[in-house]
């Protein structure tokens, strides 16, 4: 079609009016705009699929909302539904707390996919980062479900590349916080394949960049525990001390993991009135406040007692409960709700566990 | 008057002809503090005035200021920022533009929460998509609220619609019906006021299903029979259709009108093959029961024995196809066809009332934590 073919068949198809070929052309070179009805009829004419219609209309709603006296980040809200994705995150931290891991993992990749393909075809550089920002948080997420969720022989494999994508996400949105990050998923890579020294070296790097206390909280309590199994037992108290100040604002599965945790560290070093104290302590906070209630990782916590115990029984040679029955239990619960890193033998329960 | 105008009424009083406004400044005084952080322009008292009446608006800047006068911080601060953006867009004509786009991925947007939804109950995880429903039945009606467009809202109400399906299946399969007999009317209600308003003969189908759903939980069957024959004629959606089918078969069943079950049955059997695999498990299992009701042992067996087959053969082994909640009930009808034909051990039994109380504790299924003097005769 020449310039004068589709201004006349805009033309007809707006009611003969509003277009002509100079309009058309004016338009063309940036001299004006078309207005919304006018962009439909050209889409239309042209037989745009639907994406390349959304793309352009997007761009054309850029440009004239942009004109108008709006915060951009209201622009960006509506146009690239960067509160969505936000929403999309809470949900998948949902999931996992609700203990559906299948269904964290589906939703964490299907997730990646989309974020990947937004990132290739946009250039904004604000909504971008944005974008950047929400991938980095989400592979957080990620890593997580993955260690919980996949096998353990194809969970470390999968999470290997996390560590330099999020370096490079650190570059982009400016933000050292993913440095930290970046770090902390070394650090755990490491502890899993038992080279704790070098654990030590990436958790320590990590908490200079974390500024979230859950997070500095995790890698702490991994810091004891490598401490624990290195036999540097004289770290422990000064590390324990840090963790603790920071509880009392915590939520509730993140106070149970930080008391397990101790209890773990306090399992390897053989402080058997320690372990005990914390086991304790965790179980209260079960007992309490997570078994009755609904999205705190209420399986999952009952899985990892579990380990605790038996870990607790390996070590000491006496049991602080029955394990019968939680055994049992936990291995109902580990294949109903897929927590196959703890899909482990009696006797075989490893230091990982903790974490 | 606008939303935003209604959402401040909350920061002030009237006390005779004048204003008090939360942080007990008067409409002159805020008018002047904000004239002073402007750098002494831009507002006066009747500026103010007219913007808190609807009549005009006021710039981002300003707003701001007067939020940060009366102490409006956090989330609303940017709820209200956000009402004040829609406003300046509608005012300078660009509400067109920008209600297209934003209807455009609001409704993609929702449509993926939708699924969301489905996937939740899939996963069986039913209180995680409990716990979602409410948020975005919330999310859809305030975005309701801030479309004036006629299309964009029947865009809406058809979402609102499919919206209303899930809530009705998720309220049905995870809380028990005494507790939610008053929200299942009201969403028969909205499906009768959606079918009217859009056209869409699936909602009125929908509704009369859940009336006939009610009246068969109160063992009025001849009055449910009626409600969800009509439904039959209505709904398309397979799933919805095979659920419709299954209490048909029930309530002949009950009502003793065997000629009738077979008839239904043979068109049960034709329709439940096109639907997912656990409907498939699913609708046997109903087959089954109703058979169960009619006496009729050796059909009974033999369609909960393909139950269990299309259970283990699709379901088990794989995620994110209803399997709990099938075993669930399965379990349930093999437990109510030994209690009617005797052909198992009261241990065995037991067996499967422990397997049924066990599973639907740990995934959250309230609607079948009962206890066994309680257990009704068939379980929908």
């Amino acid at each position: 079609m020449t310039l004068n073919q589709l201004a006349l068949e805009m033309w007809e198809k707006l009611g003969y009016r509003e277009i002509d070929a100079s309009v058309l052309s004016r338009v063309i070179k940036n001299q004006r705009k078309f207005t919304s009805k006018q962009i439909k009829v050209f889409a239309e004419i042209l037989k745009l699929t639907s994406n390349e219609f959304r793309r352009l209309y997007t761009e054309y709603c850029c440009e004239v909302l942009s004109k108008a006296d709006i915060k951009e980040d209201f622009i960006n809200d509506i146009i690239y539904q960067t509160d969505g994705y936000e929403q999309i995150l809470d949900k998948i931290e949902e999931a996992r707390l609700y203990d559906a891991l299948d269904l964290a993992y589906r939703w964490e990749n299907e997730t990646e996919d989309f974020l990947k393909s937004k990132i290739k075809i946009l250039k904004k550089a604000r909504v971008l980062k944005k974008l950047y920002d929400l991938w980095g948080r989400l592979l957080i997420k990620k890593v997580w479900t993955i260690l919980e969720y996949r096998h353990r022989d194809v969970a470390l494999p999968e999470i290997i590349y996390v560590p330099s994508l999020l370096e490079r996400i650190a570059k982009i949105t400016n933000n050292r916080e993913f440095i930290g990050r970046a770090e902390a998923v070394r650090g755990r890579i490491c502890f899993h394949q038992k080279l704790f020294s070098q654990a030590l070296k990436h958790d320590s790097e990590s908490l200079h960049y974390l500024r979230n206390c859950n997070e500095i909280q995790w890698v702490i309590g991994r810091l004891m525990l490598t401490y624990a199994i290195l036999n540097e037992d004289s770290k422990i108290l000064e590390l324990q001390e840090q963790i603790e100040k920071t509880l009392y604002t915590s939520q509730i599965y993140q106070k149970f993991s930080v008391y397990r945790g101790l209890s773990g560290t306090y399992i390897v070093v053989r402080n058997f009135d320690k372990a005990q104290k914390y086991l304790q302590q965790t179980w209260d906070l079960f007992d309490k406040q997570i078994k009755d209630g609904e999205g705190n990782f209420k399986n999952k916590s009952k899985i990892t007692l579990y380990h605790s115990e038996e870990l607790f029984y390996q070590h000491f040679g006496t049991y602080n409960k029955s394990l019968r029955n939680l055994e049992k239990e936990s291995k109902r619960l580990t294949e109903l709700f897929r927590y196959n890193q703890y899909l482990i033998e009696a006797g075989q329960i490893e230091y990982t566990k903790f974490l | 008057m606008t939303n935003l105008t209604k959402q401040l009424e909350k920061y002030y009083s009237r006390k005779g002809n004048r204003l008090i406004f939360s942080n007990g400044m008067t409409l002159n005084q805020l008018a002047l503090e904000m004239w002073e952080k402007l750098g002494y322009r831009e507002i006066d008292s009747s500026v103010l005035s007219r913007f808190l009446q609807g009549e005009r608006l006021l710039n981002l800047r300003q707003f701001q200021i007067f939020c940060q006068i009366l102490r409006i911080n956090g989330q609303r601060r940017k709820e209200y920022t956000k009402l004040l953006n829609y406003k300046i867009l509608s005012s300078i004509r660009q509400g067109e533009n920008f209600e297209y786009l934003k209807q455009d991925l609001f409704v993609d947007r929702t449509i993926e929460a939708v699924d969301s939804l489905r996937n939740a109950m899939a996963y069986d995880a039913p209180l995680l998509a409990l716990e979602m429903i409410d948020l975005l039945k919330e999310k859809l009606n305030n975005n309701r609220l801030l479309i004036k467009s006629n299309d964009v809202n029947k865009h809406l109400l058809i979402l609102k619609g499919k919206l209303l399906l899930e809530e009705k299946v998720i309220l049905l399969d995870v809380l028990p019906f005494n507790q939610i007999s008053r929200r299942i009317i009201e969403i028969a209600r909205e499906f009768k006021k959606l079918g009217e308003i859009t056209g869409e003969k699936e909602f009125l189908g929908n509704s009369e299903a859940l009336i006939g759903r009610t009246f068969f939980h109160y063992g009025n069957y001849l009055r449910a029979l009626k409600h969800d024959l009509l439904a039959l004629k209505l709904i398309k959606n397979i799933e919805e259709k095979c659920v419709v089918f299954m209490r048909l078969a029930d309530e002949y069943a009950f009502l003793n009108i065997p000629k009738e079950f077979l008839r239904v049955r043979d068109e049960f059997i034709d329709t439940l093959f096109k639907g997912r695999d656990d409907m498939w498990c699913f609708s046997l299992k109903g087959i089954s029961q109703a058979n169960s009701l009619l006496g009729r042992e050796k059909e009974a067996r033999h369609y909960l024995d393909e139950a269990w087959q299309v259970y283990h053969t699709k379901l088990k082994k794989n995620y994110g196809k209803y399997k709990h909640i099938r075993k669930i009930q399965l379990n349930f009808a093999e437990y109510q066809f030994k209690k009617k034909f005797g052909s198992k051990s009261e241990r065995q039994s037991n067996n499967f009332l422990s397997e049924i109380n066990n599973l639907s504790s740990i995934c959250g299924y309230k609607v079948y934590q009962i206890k066994k003097r309680f257990i009704p005769m068939v379980v929908l």
